[in-house]
């Protein structure tokens, strides 16, 4: 074997390596891109140039946050700059999603991960993205059929209410219109004493304001959904549910224990959906104690921190359990044991406490059902 | 003088008909329960009671139900909700009632109140009235009574002494006896203490 011989078996070698590579890189669907330690693009490969829209020449030489836009578009110098300074990073060797910019300027969410490498003394970065515009659209679409359902339930339910609520709202009404007519017979036959009439105004205002938490209530529950989490203390949401339901409670005589802990920290969540899950999970007890002995209607509603999930709500009743339904299948879609149910109810609420990073379950308590919901406080939930 | 009870558990709306009632210048006294209001109840008082329809414990609709039950007769308006004209409609056949749903015009209900309360007046004057003549009517033989039947019936003496076949002389002598005990003077007072009640064919 002659040197010769040795160097063309190498470069065989080499060459077939690099049209490997280079098929590898041509074939890929993810783009590929990488760029020196000034953010000039060095190479991209075919899938790159099908996803910006740019062709290759466009690419090569020019600075990589044409492919960004604003505000990572200004920013990226910067990012890489301190990268090389202080080798903190915040996308190399981690991996994440962010946007990414085509040719005609339209944005579109990447998957992208960056690795480092060091070729004869240069720093060279390499990326890999993925147009994720497709799962995104999908996972849209789910968000929104399950907003669609979870919204018609609400419906359903408000539905359900609609004599409750009327009576809830008519009470304070009717205390006002009587108040007021007093008032004014009283002035008018010149009856009337500073007292009487202060105590009798103040009555109209906190009986209009009583009026106008629930129609407030109501309002937010017949939307169509709010996106946002905000900081919701849940005993303070538990308390606007039961406003909905207070005058079915009492007339059904059910008598209602209330094990709320003061001290519970802020939980971030969709109030309308845990609102939604809290007045389902209330009526579900209230339908099934209806059914039971009158002087054996019992609801516990009890919150507590808990150190390893965040906060724990428990709706407990007296209705005697599941029976033969067993704790796990009523959760399942259409599964209901009311004669007007749908059995989308515990369902959906299942569905809304997960996507809030949180449990629903159901346990046989004492003398009936009790339904555990934990949702994850900011902060962390560790010990 | 009349009172108005007014029982509902809604405190606020309790004490607004209460203030409402009193504006008018009535009586009233409230109870938060059906059974409050039972505790202290006393039939022989006049007035008129307006109830909540649904409460705890003992409804609006089984409060009326007893108290027709114990033949009570002071008049009920029931205050009835959203959704409870069914029940309504059950407890309609079950006695003298008027219903009023929330929220209501309040002079409608004061002038439900202001009828009840005069209804209620006009019951007892009555009842009283009727036992004060049964009682009138118990003092009389069966002699008397039968007389009486005859008189009111416009049967003049002669003719009454010809149907018992006794002596007109002993029919005025019934007759003036029937005067004393049912306390009339003339003829006339006797009809209209006997016919209004409808004690003309005894």
């Amino acid at each position: 074997m002659t040197i010769g011989h040795e160097l063309e078996r190498t470069r065989e070698r080499l060459d077939d390596r690099e049209a490997r590579l280079n098929a590898i890189l041509d074939t890929a669907v993810d783009g590929i891109i990488t760029i020196d330690d000034r953010g000039i693009i060095e190479s991209v490969n075919p899938a790159t140039e099908r996803i910006f829209g740019f062709a290759a020449e466009e690419l090569v030489g020019r600075n990589v946050r044409v492919l960004m836009p604003p505000p990572f578009h200004d920013e990226h110098d910067g990012y890489l700059a301190r990268y090389l300074d202080t080798g903190e990073a915040r996308i190399i060797g981690i991996g994440r999603e962010v946007e990414a910019q085509r040719k005609d300027g339209s944005r579109f969410p990447v998957e992208l991960a960056v690795s480092e490498i060091n070729i004869a003394g240069r720093r060279l970065f390499t990326g890999v993205l993925r147009d994720i515009s497709d799962r995104r659209m999908a996972e849209e679409d789910a968000r929104k059929r399950r907003e669609e359902l979870s919204h018609s339930a609400r419906l359903s339910t408000i539905g359900e209410l609609t004599s409750g609520i009327a009576h809830e709202i008519n009470q304070p009404l009717t205390a006002i219109v009587n108040f007021a007519e007093a008032c004014l017979r009283m002035v008018r036959a010149g009856t009337a004493d500073t007292e009487k009439l202060e105590n009798a105004l103040e009555q109209i205002t906190a009986q209009g304001q009583r009026a106008g938490h629930i129609t407030r209530q109501l309002r937010r529950l017949a939307r169509r959904g709010e996106r946002g989490h905000v900081d919701i203390d849940i005993n303070r949401l538990v308390n606007d549910m039961l406003g909905l339901v207070n005058s079915e409670l009492k007339t059904n005589e059910i008598r209602l224990n209330l094990m709320l802990d003061e001290s519970l920290p802020p939980v971030e969540c969709n109030r309308i959906q845990v609102e939604q899950v809290v007045l389902n999970l209330v009526r579900n007890a209230m339908d099934v104690l209806e059914e039971g002995d009158r002087d054996m209607r019992d609801l516990i509603i009890r919150t507590r921190r808990d150190d390893s999930s965040g906060i724990v709500l428990e709706v407990e009743d007296s209705g005697g359990g599941f029976g033969e339904a067993g704790a796990e299948r009523i959760f399942e879609t259409f599964f209901t044991t009311k004669l007007e149910g749908v059995g989308m109810g515990l369902s959906i609420s299942r569905t809304i406490i997960e996507d809030h990073g949180g449990r629903l379950w159901a346990s046989e308590g004492p003398a009936g059902a009790v339904f555990h919901v934990t949702l994850p406080t900011r902060g962390g939930t560790e010990p | 003088m009349s009172t108005v009870w007014v029982v509902d558990d809604d405190e606020a709306v309790r004490e607004s008909l209460g203030l409402l009632v009193q504006s008018v210048g009535l009586e009233v006294e409230t109870f938060a329960s059906a059974g409050e209001f039972l505790d202290t109840f006393e039939p022989d008082r006049r007035g008129c009671l307006v109830t909540d329809i649904r409460m705890p414990g003992m409804s609006g609709l089984e409060l009326q139900e007893k108290l027709s039950e114990d033949g009570a007769l002071v008049p009920v308006i029931v205050l009835t909700g959203h959704g409870d004209v069914p029940a309504a409609v059950r407890a309609l056949k079950g006695g003298a009632v008027d219903f009023v749903e929330k929220p209501f015009n309040p002079q409608a209900l004061l002038d439900l109140i202001q009828q009840a309360i005069a209804r209620d007046a006009e019951l007892r004057e009555q009842a009283a009235l009727e036992a004060e003549l049964a009682e009138r009517m118990a003092l009389l033989t069966p002699r008397e009574q039968e007389i009486l039947g005859l008189v009111v019936a416009g049967k003049a003496n002669k003719v009454i002494a010809i149907e018992l076949d006794i002596s007109e002389r002993t029919v005025e002598l019934h007759r003036g006896r029937i005067m004393k005990k049912m306390q009339v003077r003339s003829l006339a007072d006797l009809m209209r203490l006997v016919l209004p009640q409808g004690q003309g064919a005894v």
